[in-house]
């Protein structure tokens, strides 16, 4: 229907429904009053019926966080998804990582806190990479997700040295979404650099940089088996096949270096790019 | 000995200590047009931060992956030509705190633009593109809108390369049988094919049935993707059945059709006829006992 100046797109008559509706962890736009809804289909027509099916927004919600090591907090037990650490500074709704043995090996685990107790957080999920963490105290931690900086440190010839960054997406897209990574060259300062790990394995005592993603399954990446390099071309580092709500991923950056290693700080720009399936 | 060297992937340099989220709709934007015409289409960038943010758009090319619905992006290089090129929109916008923006896309198409289906990303971004790594240097997040623009002229085609079981197995167990449909643009507009199958047995009864593609995925020209699914039961079935494939992928397009056979034994009739073949033996052995005695 349309008039000089507006046009309606498609209409139903019902008896409610709202835009808005909403609680802690849900949104709802609904519509009461349609009859006959859903889908049908025959030969060579298909007819979706209702006035919602005509409402597609698809929206992408991205959220990207680091590791903030500033708020590192000794992480002692894990009962299902409680965590026993100190709760300073911590609020519901937090964005958390919680890591087992912190170092090249590490489990690493993400959620959001649903509830803080005394001495104890509890987590909506603990997203992990394939394996659960086991907390048993020994060097094992809590790191809220709120940087944008992923700071790797201060490098050390024993050592690898991790960051991890997170992810929460919500893509309204029927087919899912891709997550692609790339850099714009290696952690650099003028001519020195780190050298993209080659092996699979970024190893102390080798001068190697890489991630690994938390998702197990990518077929268009190896980020998903082993560590892996980031490079100039978008490679993948999460993806899901249908619409999501609040999925999570992250990437374990991990950084090493030789004897030799230039006594430098390195940087470079690496960009995380989401997009609906087609 | 320790060396002493620092290593910074930084996520951000204009808002280092903030976590990066944002919205971005819609995901995928199909626009259509006539040489020399202009097409426009909106893209809204929602600020989740409670602070006021500077949003960067920019178009840019990506090519499809073969049997796959991801997009590959590629460098953004001026002067290359194609769909970035004839995109138009503000480059740097400012949402307010908690606020959303409509950034209005315009498309000029050139009079000399190839008919059919051209395609382009527009990338919304929380940092500039062109940002250069001082110490802490930015890791950007990226949403890319994917646009699909079809000139006026091209035509839909597509093939159905093949239409096949999973586990192609002549004697089947149940009638929920695993499927592969291969389709083939073998035109310059991009499809989207849907259908059906329906497991047909001897009778002409529909026994079991599957969507094909409810999705509305795409398949680009010149590609080929495969389309999975799973047939789920409606009825009880014995016998020979035929699982039968339409695929529809435009208005004006002939309908796609492909089958395949194969011979349903459910399990419970298998049960049933292993007791009876049980209770027949016992009965022929009993019966030959007491003969013999």
């Amino acid at each position: 229907m349309s008039s000089a100046n507006f046009l309606i797109r498609w209409d139903a008559l019902g008896t409610g429904g709202d835009d808005t509706s909403s609680s802690a962890s849900y949104q709802v736009r609904d519509t009461t009053g349609n009859t006959a809804i859903g889908d049908s289909t025959s030969t060579s027509y298909g007819v979706a019926a209702g006035y919602r099916q005509g409402v597609n927004d698809q929206v992408i919600t991205f959220e990207v966080a680091a590791q903030d090591n500033g708020t590192e907090q000794a992480a002692t037990a894990l009962v299902g998804t409680t965590v026993t650490t100190g709760t300073a500074g911590l609020a519901v709704g937090d964005f958390i990582l919680l890591v087992q043995d912190k170092g090249a090996s590490q489990v690493s685990a993400v959620g959001r806190i649903s509830s803080i107790g005394v001495g104890t957080i509890t987590l909506d999920e603990l997203k992990d990479g394939g394996t659960a963490p086991t907390i048993d105290g020994t060097n094992d931690f809590v790191y809220e997700l709120t940087s944008g900086t992923a700071a790797l440190g201060t490098l050390d010839v024993a050592a690898v040295n991790t960051s991890v960054v997170a992810f929460d997406v919500t893509a309204e897209v029927d087919a899912g979404y891709t997550l692609q990574a790339m850099d714009d060259g290696n952690l650099r300062n003028g001519a020195s650099d780190i050298n993209d790990v080659t092996d699979g394995a970024v190893t102390a005592g080798s001068e190697e940089y890489g991630g690994r993603s938390s998702d197990t399954s990518l077929a268009g990446s190896t980020f998903d088996t082993a560590d892996t390099a980031f490079t100039t071309s978008f490679q993948d580092v999460a993806d899901r096949s249908a619409a999501a709500f609040e999925s999570r991923d992250f990437v374990t950056l991990k950084a090493s270096m030789t004897g030799s290693t230039d006594n430098l700080a390195y940087a470079n720009v690496t960009s995380f790019v989401i997009s609906g399936n087609y | 000995m320790r060396r002493l060297a620092i290593a910074i992937v930084t996520l951000t340099t204009l808002l280092p200590m903030a976590a990066l989220a944002f919205s971005v709709s819609p995901a995928i934007i199909d626009l259509s047009g006539a040489r020399g015409a202009v097409a426009t289409a909106s893209v809204t960038v929602t600020n989740a931060d409670a602070r006021e943010k500077t949003y960067y758009l920019q178009a840019t090319a990506f090519e499809p992956r073969e049997d796959s619905d991801a997009p590959r992006f590629m460098p953004r290089e001026e002067g290359s030509g194609g769909l970035p090129e004839w995109i138009s929109m503000e480059e740097r916008v400012r949402v307010s705190a908690s606020g959303r923006l409509e950034v209005p896309v315009r498309v000029a198409v050139p009079p000399d633009a190839l008919p059919g289906t051209h395609y382009a990303a527009i990338m919304v971004s929380d940092a500039p593109y062109d940002v250069v790594a001082p110490q802490g240097a930015p890791l950007q997040a990226r949403v890319a809108v994917l646009l699909f623009f079809t000139v006026e002229g091209g035509e839909a085609k597509a093939a159905l390369m093949d239409f096949l079981p999973t586990n192609p197995r002549a004697v089947r167990l149940d009638a929920a049988a695993a499927f592969s449909v291969r389709v083939q643009n073998q035109g310059d507009v991009v499809v989207a094919p849907m259908g059906t199958v329906d497991l047909v047995d001897a009778l002409g009864r529909t026994v079991a049935s599957a969507r094909v593609n409810g999705e509305g995925s795409r398949v680009i020209p010149g590609r080929t993707r495969a389309f999975t699914g799973t047939l789920v039961p409606d009825a009880f079935a014995l016998g020979p059945v035929t699982a039968l494939l339409r695929l529809s992928y435009a208005p004006d397009a002939p309908v796609l059709f492909s089958s395949f056979s194969f011979f349903l034994i459910p399990v419970p009739v298998v049960a049933s006829l292993g007791i009876l073949a049980l209770i027949a033996a016992i009965l022929i052995v009993g019966r030959a006992l007491r003969r013999r005695a």
